[in-house]
């Protein structure tokens, strides 16, 4: 497993290298000087009034190169480096600026997903273990109407009902101020956590039953039965190890996305993660902090690729890491 | 199992919750108490003390934010919005102050001043007891260091330019160079003595402004015009950011706040109302909620929308006051004539549009900068279809095209009321006017490397605070004018208006109104750019907020008095 791991970590180079160099050429291509979008229109008419103070600053940022590739090369040599740039907005290094949002991206991601999977995959299992059942059609109906909500609503909802009316939880922040200890960290996780999960929960709940009901009309459970198996161990030993694939498989993809989602639960939450510094840097047109959340968000995806290959095997013993395959 | 679960969760919260309930939080909501509208508090501080809290009673901790933009940086080189200026106002010191009424000066780091009957020579005696955070005295040199600073890199400064300190007499000569301004001189440890180039009888009230804060030389000695966009100390890092103002940085400028601590015996004989100050920059939904909820004591710039949600809640009063800021109609005078100017001045009923577009909270401008009287024979371009009609028939503009109007798509001081602008620009001159919103990035681009626009909604700036505030944006030295306004040397713009401007600084009294008088009616005449209305801001705080307490009108002052605010416990 060990040499699959490395190979798929060697293939993933050039994967990445594709996604850097796209993200890098597109955002040079956005209409747009990233150099004028750092600062007010004020501003700007006097740089302008100095036309050699705006060269200067062009020729410090590299910004008078080819894009590629001349620009990139430079962006990449960097980053091999450790050296991701400096932001155009902030002036600090992208390196800081994404350091100090990262674990709070992660705290709330890792959080919400994994209550995503406590309750999605439980649920799911439920649902086509009793299908067509009352108890069914009332999680059917919960989870479709939990797909179909908005986040944004869900998570104003919730800001409403728990901090504004009850004020039992914080609106927002990761912190209250002066305190840095978890219990006050975890009070600010509850509603953002929770929203995230719950809309994660549905997408999970919903393929669980889909695979559990394809599982669970094979003719190996049939069988399984026919030998007089307990119930629980037929769900859970047989059917529902051979239907973690698919959801495996939805669990992966909604890792990445949930950095996605974040953005706007981050917005409404006032959490200071990776999602608020991904429209900043887009609304700014900072070019080295947008390529650095490329670069994080392309590693992620990678990441929790190999991950989700290693569950297969992990998941369906069927699944070998064979060379060549 | 999702019964267990959910009880299992819904323990969590109970538990954490109450965990929270018995920690000393900062976020106790305020003491039920009724919510009343107050009338703005304007008049300027009393003379009498305020009551100091004691220990005890003193709250530990103010939570504030201000709806608008930030740059999470301190040093002047980078201090460009009100935010920033908020932060530095509770941070560092001024040679002086102003009051509410953006006339009388107050003494800050200057106990008192002296100047020549030519108001060239100005002589400041410094405050002995004044330090800054670490213990230093602040000295001339720190003065001397900061003004001769600003005159070897003027170019350094990006955001708000600091021309009080550029008019130094010599400041040209020491650009480029560690040298001195010969118009610099230190007479002892505590006084100083600055010459002007040009008489500025505005001097004073220009040197209050926050960008004018003097620096710690101990520190800055050395620093480069790039190190001052990257330095510890202009970044704003926590203990590295000494200033001599009440309150000490204590978690590092980001770009969602900072947060301060105020000193212990503070060298102006009374300490900070709040041992502690969480500056929030975040979107005005989560303050609303915020506020809602009890989690923020005072909220700057609220959309007024919010006001009514926010009358209900306990705890929290509402101040509506106009600003300084100013909305106005800018025009591209490659593209447009006098005639044409005038002609979109009288198709706008803007009366209109402030009572039904506005509700009715904003204050009506006669097209001339706010921080100019409105003297008898001013035109106020009342509404007046027929009249705007005849005059586009005068004037060069091509009606077969299109008006061009382009505004900022996320700013909502633009998108409500731009429909309303071309809707009567239509009807009132059978114009068709394309609506261009744009982000930030296309937009500035669109105005400053094209011609293909005739009109921009612009918003914000500080005009309203005196009639000295708009000389830059009719200035071509300053490159705003020339670029945003599109005037022009060829046409003979650029020596309209700066030469009437920097005349009006160099006297007072009659002499001083006449010129204004004069330029007010230029500008009347000509429309460079029509002022349209000053739309109100909504305050909300806390009603434990007291003392000499205000948000004026120009909040940009409104930190400068913190040590006469009052927090009830």
């Amino acid at each position: 497993m060990g040499a699959y791991v490395l190979r798929r970590l060697i293939i993933s180079i050039p994967v990445l290298l594709g996604i850097t160099l796209i993200g890098f050429i597109a955002l040079k291509l956005t209409p747009g000087d990233p150099l004028r979008a750092t600062v007010n229109p004020e501003v700007l008419a006097n740089l302008a009034a100095n036309p050699e103070i705006l060269e200067l600053e062009r020729k410090r940022l590299g910004l008078d190169q080819p894009i590629f590739p001349n620009q990139y090369i430079r962006w990449l040599g960097g980053v091999v480096q450790g050296d991701f740039g400096y932001s155009v907005t902030t002036k600090r290094s992208i390196a800081y600026e994404i350091t100090t949002r990262l674990p709070q991206t992660l705290f709330l991601m890792v959080t919400a997903l994994t209550l995503a999977i406590l309750v999605g995959i439980p649920v799911g299992v439920i649902s086509a273990v009793r299908q067509y059942s009352k108890v069914d059609y009332t999680l059917n109906a919960f989870t479709i109407f939990l797909a179909s909500t908005p986040v944004f609503v869900l998570g104003l909802i919730f800001v409403y009902f728990f901090a504004v009316n009850l004020r039992i939880l914080p609106t927002s922040l990761q912190h209250s101020p002066g305190r840095t200890d978890l219990l006050d960290a975890i009070h600010h996780l509850i509603l953002p956590a929770s929203v995230l999960a719950i809309v994660n929960a549905a997408p999970v709940a919903r393929y669980t039953r889909a695979a559990m009901l394809d599982v669970l009309s094979s003719e190996y459970v049939t069988t399984a039965r026919a030998k007089g198996l307990v119930s629980r161990h037929v769900i859970l030993r047989h059917a529902f190890r051979n239907a973690l694939i698919p959801v495996i498989t939805i669990i992966a993809w909604l890792a990445p996305e949930a950095i996605a989602g974040a953005v706007i639960t981050e917005q409404i939450f006032a959490w200071n993660g990776m999602g608020q510094l991904a429209v900043k840097a887009a609304a700014a047109r900072d070019p080295s902090l947008m390529m650095g959340i490329i670069l994080i968000t392309g590693v992620t995806v990678l990441i929790v690729n190999i991950i989700a290959d290693i569950g297969y095997a992990v998941a369906d013993p069927r699944v070998r890491f064979v060379r060549g395959t | 199992m999702r019964a267990r679960f959910l009880a299992i969760l819904s323990a969590m919260v109970l538990v954490v919750t109450a965990c929270q309930a018995a920690a000393p939080s900062a976020s106790a909501p305020p003491p039920e108490s009724a919510a009343a509208p107050t009338a703005a508090p304007t008049a300027p501080p009393t003379a009498a003390p305020t009551p100091e809290p004691t220990a005890e009673a003193r709250p530990s901790l103010l939570r504030v934010s201000r709806i608008s933009d930030f740059l999470p940086s301190i040093h002047p080189v980078s201090l460009g919005t009100g935010n920033q200026e908020l932060m530095a106002d509770i941070m560092f010191s001024t040679l002086v102050d102003v009051d509410s009424d953006e006339v009388t000066i107050l003494p800050d780091l200057a106990e008192t001043w002296d100047v020549t009957a030519d108001a060239k020579t100005w002589t400041f005696n410094l405050n002995p007891a004044a330090v800054w955070s670490d213990g230093q005295p602040v000295t001339a040199d720190d003065v001397i260091f900061t003004i001769s600073w600003a005159n070897q890199n003027p170019t350094a400064f990006k955001q708000l330019g600091v021309v009080a300190f550029l008019n130094t007499a010599g400041g040209d000569a020491v650009e480029g160079t560690t040298n001195v301004p010969s118009g610099l001189r230190k007479i002892d440890d505590h006084t100083i003595e600055i010459t002007l180039e040009v008489p500025d009888s505005t001097y004073l009230r220009r040197l209050a402004g926050a960008v004018y804060y003097i620096w710690p030389k101990h520190v800055l000695d050395g620093l480069t015009a790039a190190e001052a966009e990257t330095c510890d100390f202009c970044l704003g890092v926590a203990g590295k950011t000494p200033g001599s103002g009440p309150y000490d940085i204590t978690t590092s400028i980001s770009a969602t706040g900072a947060g301060f601590t105020a000193k212990e015996n503070y060298w102006k004989g009374k300490d900070g109302p709040f041992k502690e100050i969480d500056y929030r920059i975040q979107e005005s939904a989560v303050s609303v909620a915020q506020l809602a909820a009890g989690e923020l004591d005072l909220t700057i710039r609220v959309p007024p929308a919010e006001g009514p949600g926010l009358a209900g809640v306990a705890g929290l009063k509402q101040l509506n006051v106009p600003g300084v800021g100013i909305f106005a109609l800018n025009f591209n005078h490659n593209n447009t004539d006098k005639a044409f100017r005038q002609a979109i001045a009288y198709a706008i009923n803007r009366p209109e549009i402030i009572e039904k577009v506005l509700g009715g909270l904003a204050t009506l401008n006669y097209t001339i900068p706010p921080g100019f009287k409105v003297y008898d024979d001013i035109n106020k371009y009342d509404y007046d279809p027929a009249k705007a009609k005849s005059l586009l028939a005068t004037s060069s503009f091509d009606a077969s095209k299109p008006v061009r109007l382009a505004l900022l798509a996320e700013d909502p001081n633009f998108t409500v009321t731009a429909p309303a602008i071309q809707q009567y620009i239509q009807d009132n001159l059978g114009l068709k006017v394309e609506l261009t919103a744009l982000a930030t990035a296309p937009y500035t681009e669109l105005l400053e490397g094209t011609n293909d626009w005739d009109i921009y909604l612009s918003f914000g700036g500080s005009e309203g605070v005196g009639w000295y505030q708009s000389q830059l944006y009719y200035s071509c030295d300053e490159g705003i004018a020339r670029l945003y306004l599109k005037l022009s040397d060829d046409r003979g713009e650029c020596d309209l208006y700066d030469p009437l401007f920097k005349q009006a600084a160099t006297v007072v009294g009659d002499e001083q109104d006449a010129i204004l008088h004069k330029l007010a009616l230029l500008l009347n005449e000509n429309l460079p750019e029509i002022y349209v209305w000053q739309p109100n801001y909504l305050h909300v705080y806390s009603d434990r907020l007291g003392g000499d307490f205000a948000i004026y009108p120009n909040e940009r002052e409104s930190f400068q008095k913190i040590l006469d605010w009052t927090f009830a416990p």
